[in-house]
C-alpha cells in the first residue's frame, strides 16, 4: 500500500498537468463548433475537398459531422493522440525511473518483491489514468450537452470515453513493456513520443490502405468514433486484440522484471 | 556461532564479461566483516546480489539461513542496505524519505531516525536533491540503519565523508555491532576496514585471494616510507626483509615495508636522514606487491 501511494503522489502532479492539457484541447476544438455549424454548409462542402485519407485520419466523418458528437470525433482524434502521449510517458517512466533517480537500490532492497512493486506500480497508474479519464469524460459530456439539449446519445458517449480509457491502457503496457526490456531509458519524452507518433504514422498508412489488415498494427485505429457513434458498439476483433496486447505486455513486463538484473549506476 | 552470511561458490558474468567467479565466504552471526578489494574487483557485484539486486550465474548465498534470492523480501526485513551511490526522489525531503523507508518495515522508527539524525547532525526538512553528497550519505546511513538491522550491509560507506563524520559513522556502526547487528562493509581503503573489522575477505579480479582475521593483518602493516638521508648510501642498504618496491632516486629512498615497525624505525634511527614521509599505501600498492604473488 505504501508504495502505491507514494506512485500516486510523485505522479500526482503530472497527471494533473495531462487533464489540464486534455480538457483545454477539447474545449478549444469544441468552441469552435457554433462558429462551424452556423456556415456548416460551406464548411461541408470544403471538407469535401478535402482527401479522404486525411479526412479519415482526422477523425472526420462528414455525414455526422454536423452533429456535436460527430464533430467531437475530429477532436478525439488529436485528445486520443495526447492521451496516448500521457500513457505511454506513465508506462516508459513508472518503472525506469528507479534506475535513472538510482531509487531502485532503495526501492529494492525493502521487503516487498518485485511482483509487489510491480503491483503497486501498475494499480497507481490505473488509478491514475482512470481519475484522467473520468474527469476529462465528465467535462466533455457536460460541454457536449450544452450543444445538444435533444439528442445527446449518452450511451455512445459512454463508449468513447471507455475507449479513450482503454486505448490509453494499452499505451501504457507498450510503454511498460519497453522500458522494463530497456536496460536503462536516459530520457522517458524522447522513448514515448518516438513510439506514439511511430504507431500514429503507421495509423496513417492503415486508414489509406484498401485492406483493413493494417489497422490492427496500430491501437489508434481500435476504436473508431465513427463506427461507434453509427453502430453503438466497438468491433470486437479490434477490442479483443487491444485487450490482448495489454494482457501480454503486463504478463511479459512481470516475468521479465522478476529476473532482471539492476544494475548499479 | 552460527553464520549470517554464506556465499557459496558464487559466480556471476555480465553476458561474457566476468563480474565474480567462485566466490565463497562466511560472516559469522555479531561480526563486523570487511570486503576489500580495489575498484572493479567484484566487491559491489557480490554485495548485489547478497541483495537480490542481480542474480547469480551461479552458485548460491544465503542470509540468516534463507536462499538470498528465493527469499528476498524475507531477509530484506532484517536488512540495513546502503549502496555507494545515494539515490533520492524528486521533490521529496529528508523526512519524507525516511518516514518512506520506515513504512516498509512493521515497526515504529520514529524515535530511532530522530536518534540517528541528531547523532548524524542531519537537517530533516530540506530536500533531498539540495543536499551536498557527504549529507545525502547522512541520509542513506540513516534510511539504512532506522528500523534496527539484524544485518548491515554497506558498500563504500565512507566514500565522500569528511574525516569527522567517518569518525561518527564508525562509532555508529560499532554501536550498532554491539546492539547485535553483523556488518558486512565493503571499501578499497585498507586502513578503514583495519579500525573496524574484526575479519576481511580481499577481492581481486573477480575471486576471493584472502581471507584473514584483522589480527593477522594488522601485524603485517603496511607503510609507504620515503626517505631523503644526508649522503648517499649504498643502493642495498634497504634491501632487507618487508621492503618491497624499492626506488631510489638520489638520496631519496622510497618502498612499501611491511612487517614489524620496530625494526624498520631502528634501521632508520642508525641513519643520518634529512627527511621522511610515511604514508598508508593503498590497496592497490599492497596487492601489487605482496597478494600478487599469492594468485
Amino acid at each position: 500500500m505504501n508504495v502505491f501511494r507514494q506512485e500516486c503522489k510523485m505522479n500526482f502532479r503530472t497527471t494533473l498537468l495531462w487533464i489540464l492539457v486534455l480538457c483545454s484541447l477539447g474545449a478549444v476544438f469544441m468552441a469552435f463548433f457554433p462558429i462551424i455549424q452556423r456556415d456548416m454548409k460551406t464548411f461541408l462542402k470544403l471538407l469535401d475537398n478535402f482527401p479522404p485519407a486525411m479526412k479519415a485520419l482526422m477523425g472526420i466523418v462528414t455525414e455526422s459531422f454536423s452533429t456535436p458528437l460527430g464533430y467531437y470525433s475530429f477532436a478525439f482524434t488529436f485528445v486520443t493522440l495526447s492521451g496516448a502521449i500521457q500513457a505511454m510517458n506513465l508506462g516508459v517512466g513508472i518503472v525506469s525511473k528507479e534506475t535513472r533517480d538510482k531509487t531502485a537500490d532503495f526501492l529494492m532492497t525493502k521487503p516487498i518483491s518485485r511482483t509487489g512493486i510491480l503491483h503497486a506500480k501498475l494499480a497507481a497508474s490505473v488509478v491514475l489514468l482512470g481519475i484522467t479519464g473520468i474527469v476529462y469524460s465528465v467535462f466533455m459530456g457536460i460541454i457536449l450537452r450544452s450543444y445538444s439539449v435533444s439528442d445527446f446519445d449518452l450511451k455512445k458517449y459512454a463508449l468513447e470515453c471507455l475507449a479513450f480509457f482503454i486505448l490509453q491502457i494499452i499505451f501504457f503496457a507498450i510503454g511498460l513493456l519497453v522500458s522494463v526490456f530497456a536496460r536503462k531509458i536516459k530520457a522517458v519524452l524522447p522513448v514515448s513520443l518516438g513510439i506514439v507518433f511511430f504507431l500514429y504514422a503507421i495509423s496513417a498508412f492503415a486508414v489509406t490502405s484498401a485492406s483493413d489488415k493494417l489497422r490492427f498494427l496500430t491501437p489508434f485505429q481500435y476504436f473508431k468514433p465513427d463506427y461507434i457513434i453509427k453502430n453503438g458498439q466497438y468491433e470486437i476483433s479490434y477490442l479483443v486484440t487491444g485487450l490482448c496486447i495489454i494482457i501480454i505486455c503486463v504478463l511479459a513486463s512481470y516475468i521479465w522484471f522478476r529476473r532482471k538484473d539492476v544494475h548499479s549506476v | 556461532m552460527q553464520n549470517t552470511i554464506k556465499i557459496h561458490n558464487l559466480t556471476k558474468f555480465y553476458g561474457k564479461s566476468r563480474g565474480i567467479t567462485d566466490v565463497s565466504f562466511d560472516v559469522e552471526e555479531g561480526e563486523i566483516f570487511g570486503f576489500i578489494g580495489p575498484n572493479g574487483a567484484g566487491k559491489s557485484t557480490t554485495i548485489r546480489t547478497l541483495l537480490a539486486l542481480i542474480y547469480p550465474t551461479s552458485g548460491s548465498a544465503s542470509i540468516f539461513g534463507m536462499d538470498c534470492i528465493k527469499n528476498a523480501p524475507e531477509i530484506a526485513k532484517r536488512v540495513g542496505y546502503l549502496p555507494s551511490e545515494v539515490f533520492y526522489y524528486d521533490g521529496m525531503k529528508v523526512k519524507d524519505l525516511l518516514n518512506y523507508s520506515a513504512s516498509f518495515y512493521k515497526k515504529d522508527c520514529k524515535k530511532k531516525i530522530q536518534e540517528l539524525a541528531g547523532r548524524l547532525d542531519l537537517d530533516m526538512n530540506r530536500k533531498i536533491e539540495d543536499l551536498s553528497f557527504g549529507n545525502k550519505k547522512k541520509v542513506g546511513i540513516v534510511q539504512g540503519l532506522l528500523h534496527s538491522p539484524d544485518l548491515i550491509i554497506l558498500d563504500e560507506p565512507t566514500l565522500g565523508l569528511d574525516p569527522l563524520m567517518q569518525q561518527t559513522f564508525f562509532e555508529l556502526m560499532q554501536d550498532e555491532n554491539k546492539r547485535g547487528a553483523t556488518v558486512l562493509m565493503s571499501s578499497h581503503i585498507l586502513n578503514e576496514v583495519q579500525r573496524v573489522c574484526s575479519r576481511v575477505a580481499i577481492i581481486k579480479d573477480g575471486k576471493i585471494i584472502k581471507l584473514e582475521k584483522i589480527s593477522t593483518l594488522q601485524e603485517t602493516s603496511y607503510k609507504r616510507l620515503k626517505i631523503e638521508t644526508h649522503d648517499k648510501l649504498p643502493d642495498d642498504t634497504f634491501r632487507i626483509d618487508g621492503v618491497s618496491d624499492l626506488k631510489i632516486d638520489g638520496k631519496i629512498y622510497s618502498f612499501i615495508y611491511s612487517g614489524d615497525i620496530n625494526t624498520m624505525v631502528a634501521k632508520i634511527a642508525s641513519l643520518r636522514i634529512v627527511n621522511l614521509w610515511a604514508d598508508e599505501p593503498d590497496l592497490e600498492e599492497i596487492f601489487l606487491h605482496y597478494y600478487s604473488k599469492e594468485v
